[in-house]
């Protein structure tokens, strides 16, 4: 009975409706990418899994076990967040040091190192670092602690493009060396989109997609031509969108269409993750 | 077994302030010990009453070992409940560890002093319940009485100080006014004034006799009364503390 | 490599190992990059880099041996290339002829270009 179970959660804030009886299951061992608009729920829904904000209603089940006020299936996760936790004026060494009190398995040596690879000065104060230096502190606890199930809120806030890189790669390294389950929360689609396995889609605080990124793409083609042929061929489709330029349109359907049956001009396309999200997501 | 890992948390958490403490108060009890060392014939000093700081300093740790600790103890995994059951075992502890070294400290301080007929060094319980050891003072009876004492007593003023801040914590801001304005209010304005006008002074009499009572002083001055008394006080404090606590929600 | 192609990645995972088996990069029995060096390097998931691997496999072109990794298989440059022969035609030639009557090329000028190509 392992992997994360999320029951019907329903959590209100006031008359606004974050979670609206959202039920998935994390499995072991499976990247995921959880994907959302801002204030779609996806913060809120690990919140809710960690403890941190109490849900209406609904379950929460760790390994079979209830998730709330039982700290054997807490200390199975660790989540990095956008917030900062640690008391003002605790010193980088010191947070890891308690780290790696509170989580047995924590990896001193790997924290150490993958610290001095991103440049990250342990004696500093995490209140003194910037933006991208607290991400590059969480990250590097989350990734050293070695619990099943990692969260990862907005990994990558406020790194540049070289940390990101480094990021991605540490994180599958570690992943191919001894497979844990992460769920990385982000706004950026594509970067993450070759990284995860199974991807789900949170609109409005409902779940509108969860399967392999695989099978998601499958579902859908892109068909780009002139404006008026594009138009003659999508009357009885399923279309998400369609994006417009001069006489030229691109149109993004669901389901697959055989190439053989498209007239000449016509130039089909697969779906990219971010492409198909913005289609989703938009009002 | 986090419990283990939260208590030794909380612990480490007052490793600056409790030395800092102690070194104030061997400061202080340093000059009062040689501000008085050389005084005339007829100068007379009553010094006394330390562990009122004690009591005051675990009132204030109590303050302050909620919000920063339950940031740090819901990012590592642990429960509320582990969280507040680490703070009671604190709660008995350290009252239990410093009471001990004041009595230690107060052991020197008085055989420091017992040359000097001009000074006298007393704790605040040896002070309030004087007349109980009349016949035998400076036994061992008083060292332990006194220590169960400050245990309680500081123990109930722990607790006290995290009720308040938990308390504070739940509150939205307009609770928050509400009582830090009206506590005071009610306590320093409206009760007396209610008091004096309306009841006659019954009130504060009332008062009186229960503070008087809960500290035996009607019963031959039975510190075992306070004791008692402030145990309950614990466990009521604890109890509401824990139902404010349990259902608290990281904020921003 | 890049995700921008139309193909799926764990293709484009094979393929880039058979460019190599071609050019001799990898030669008969020595070992090709593991999943977890393909996955670090290209930033994809590790099943992805297996599912590509496994392609191979299935091609004979690669074998596993116990405990090490991944070899490639004898003679597997050449069945490579026929393989590729046989594909040329869909890949290449169809797309290129496409392209040049889109272009209004005839097939004279097209022969012309690839004699040209061959020349350099």
């Amino acid at each position: 009975m392992k992997g994360i179970e999320v029951r019907n959660l329903v959590k209100n804030y006031g008359d606004v409706q974050a979670l609206r009886k959202v039920s998935l299951t994390f499995e072991e061992n499976k990247l995921y990418g959880l994907l959302g608009r801002n204030g779609a729920g996806k913060t809120t829904l690990l919140n809710c899994i960690t403890g941190r904000v109490f849900p209406n209603s609904g379950e929460i089940l760790v390994h079979g076990e209830t998730a709330l006020e039982n700290d054997k299936a807490q200390q199975k996760i660790f989540m990095m967040s956008e917030k900062n936790f640690y008391p003002d004026g605790m010193r980088v060494r010191d947070a890891i040091k308690w780290t790696r009190e509170f989580y047995p398995g924590f990896d001193e040596g790997y924290c150490m190192g993958l610290a001095e690879k991103f440049g990250l000065n342990t004696k500093k104060k995490i209140k003194s670092l910037s933006t991208g230096y607290g991400s590059i502190f969480k990250l590097v606890l989350t990734l050293s602690t070695n619990a099943p199930y990692l969260f990862f809120d907005e990994p990558v806030l406020g790194l540049d493009a070289n940390h990101r890189d480094m990021f991605y790669r540490a994180l599958l390294e570690k992943y191919s060396e001894k497979p844990f389950a992460a769920v990385i929360s982000t706004h950026l689609i594509e970067e993450v989109a070759g990284v995860i396995e199974e991807v789900i889609i949170i609109k409005k605080g409902e779940i509108i997609r969860n399967q392999s990124v695989d099978e998601l793409l499958a579902t859908g083609c892109t068909l780009s031509g002139t404006a008026a042929t594009i138009d003659s061929l999508i009357g009885d489709k399923n279309v998400l969108g369609v994006d417009s330029l001069g006489g030229l349109k691109t149109a993004y359907l669901v389901g697959q269409i055989d190439p053989s049956t498209l007239p000449a001009g016509i130039e089909i396309g697969k779906m990219d993750l971010q492409k198909l999200f913005i289609h989703l997501t938009n009002e | 077994m986090n419990l283990k890992s939260a208590v030794k948390y909380q612990v480490l958490d007052g490793k600056v302030a409790i030395p800092v403490f102690y070194l104030v108060v061997l400061c202080v009890m340093a000059l009062l010990l040689v501000s008085t060392s050389d005084l005339g014939p007829g100068g007379y000093v009553n010094i006394g009453g330390f562990e009122m700081g004690t009591i005051i300093f675990l009132f204030i740790l109590g303050l302050n070992a909620f919000r920063e600790t339950f940031r740090m103890m819901i990012q590592n995994g642990v429960s509320r409940k582990t969280m507040f059951l680490s703070f009671v075992i604190l709660a008995l502890v350290l009252p239990l560890g410093m009471s001990c070294l004041n009595e230690i400290l107060l052991g020197i301080g008085k055989a420091m002093t017992a040359g000097n007929d001009n000074v006298t060094l007393q704790s605040a319980f040896e002070q309030i319940y004087a007349p109980r050891y009349i016949e035998n003072l400076g036994t061992m009876q008083v060292v332990l009485e006194g220590l169960l004492f400050t245990i309680c007593v500081s123990a109930a003023a722990m607790m006290l100080g995290y009720f308040i801040t938990t308390m504070y914590y739940r509150l939205n801001k307009a609770g928050r006014i509400a009582v830090s304005v009206g506590v005071p209010a009610i306590l320093i304005i409206g009760l007396p004034i209610f008091d004096a006008v309306v009841t006659g002074g019954a009130i504060y009499r009332a008062l009186g006799q229960l503070t008087l009572f809960a500290m035996g002083g009607p019963n031959g001055y039975n510190p075992y009364y306070a004791m008692v008394s402030s145990l309950i006080a614990f466990a009521l404090l604890a109890g509401l503390s824990w139902m404010l606590v349990r259902r608290a929600v990281v904020k921003d | 490599m890049n995700l921008q192609d139309e193909r799926p990645i764990f293709v484009q995972i094979a393929e880039y190992i058979e460019d190599g088996i071609l050019s001799g990069a990898f030669p008969e029995d020595t070992q090709i990059p593991s999943t977890t060096e393909i996955s670090v390097w290209y930033k994809i998931n590790p099943a992805t880099a297996l599912k590509g691997i496994n392609l191979l496999v299935d091609e004979n072109t690669v074998y596993k041996k116990r405990g090490l990794g991944m070899f490639v298989s004898a003679r597997a440059a050449e069945s490579i290339r026929s393989k590729r022969k046989k594909e040329f035609f869909d890949n290449y030639i169809d797309k290129v002829v496409t392209e040049a009557k889109k272009l209004g090329l005839t097939q004279e000028e097209l022969v012309a270009m690839i004699e040209r190509g061959y020349d350099r």
